[in-house]
């Protein structure tokens, strides 16, 4: 999963920001999703135009932890947004 | 909409008058104790010939026929019937009761038998005034604050409850609903308030006042209870929407997990427990 812009899918969700979290609902099926710290920042990361690479370079930064520290991990809740149908790659 | 607007709006859609009711809106009739919401119109059927109609602009027509109870119509008019005509008029209805407290409405929601009314009830003892009882109305008008209606002033107990809270019992609701009516102890609020916190009833082992995260306010905001079915439908609202007034409620005030003892012996140290809690809020930001 590296390359490829990743990206929310416009009209799926509804996203709301409350304190220090985001909580995100399918308006297909009405799934609720929370993210907070870690997840929230990545959510917020994906931009449509940065790809898994970039995302995860970024969020290295701002840990200030060497980016192949937590890339497994990104590559894992990038997954399971789009399992969840939340985001598509490409 | 300035908030005596809604209250006065509220009254005048609420006003009674008996008559003639269609008995279906869209060709079908009803069932007994079955409720239909159809545009701007509520019809809802009774437990025998009774027949209730609004159509909005235009107030509440009771059909009474024979055999039909004055109390099952009070019954009616106090329950579904209003937690429709307040969702056809843009208002969201919670199945909840509250106290007031520092110009502030504290509000308690749950599962049928989870205590609502009891507990409004007994922090009556306390000097909290009745807000509301059984739903609460939330006026989300105005986009800077979350607001709530004052509602109905007769509390509904059962008889534990009555004895749990030592309020004074007063007409039995209905022949057929096992609960009675009685006056709050610390009197009641007649103006509309903003929502400092909405807590969610349980019983446990041990007295917990939790703060709920978001996500987890927005989900329990989504009951099953018919007045949020009653809200869905009337206000035709589609999951964006209903979602965004849910977020909006949990954004403006504190969303609490609150458990209390279940043993009737610990009743009155459950009412000191949420006693202090709601008092030593005061100030707190939300």
């Amino acid at each position: 999963m590296t390359g490829s812009a990743i990206r929310k899918i416009a009209g799926r969700f509804s996203e709301s920001a409350i304190d220090d979290e985001i909580v995100l609902m399918r308006l297909d099926n009405g799934d609720f999703f929370s993210l907070s710290g870690t997840s929230r920042l990545i959510w917020e990361l994906i931009d449509g135009e940065r790809d898994l690479a970039q995302i995860g370079a970024m969020a290295a930064a701002q840990y200030a932890v060497p980016a192949t520290t937590i890339a497994d991990d990104i590559a894992d809740f990038v997954s399971a947004l789009i399992e969840a149908g939340l985001v598509a790659q490409g | 909409m300035t908030l005596s607007a809604a209250q006065e709006l509220l009254a005048h859609e609420t006003r009674v008058t008996f008559g003639t009711a269609p008995r279906h809106l869209d060709g079908d009739g009803l069932e007994p104790s079955q409720l239909q919401l159809l545009g701007d119109e509520l019809l809802l059927r009774g437990r025998g010939e009774l027949f209730i109609h609004y159509r909005k602009g235009h107030g509440i027509v009771v059909d009474q026929g024979p055999g039909v109870e004055e109390d099952e119509i009070a019954s009616w008019l106090n329950g579904s019937v209003y937690s429709g005509v307040a969702s056809l008029n843009g208002f969201l209805p919670l199945h909840a009761s509250a106290i007031a407290h520092d110009g502030k409405v504290h509000a308690f929601t749950g599962a049928s038998g989870a205590g609502k009314s009891t507990l409004a009830t007994g922090l009556g003892r306390f000097g909290f005034p009745l807000f509301c009882d059984d739903t609460l109305l939330i006026d989300l008008s105005n986009p800077d604050q979350v607001m709530c209606l004052p509602g109905h002033k007769r509390l509904k107990l059962t008889q534990t409850a009555v004895e749990l809270t030592g309020a004074t019992p007063c007409a039995r609701v209905a022949s057929f609903i096992d609960k009675v009516y009685a006056r709050p102890l610390a009197g009641i609020v007649n103006e509309p308030m903003p929502l400092a916190e909405l807590a969610f009833l349980e019983f446990g082992g041990s007295r917990t006042a939790a703060r709920l995260s978001a996500g987890e306010s927005i989900m329990r905001l989504e009951d099953g209870h018919q007045t949020a079915q009653i809200f869905q439908s009337a206000a035709q609202i589609d999951r964006a929407r209903y979602f965004a007034a849910r977020t909006r409620i949990a954004a403006s005030a504190r969303m609490t997990r609150l458990v209390r003892l279940a043993d009737p012996d610990e009743f009155d140290a459950n009412l000191a427990f949420v006693a202090a809690h709601i008092t030593a809020r005061e100030g707190s930001p939300a």
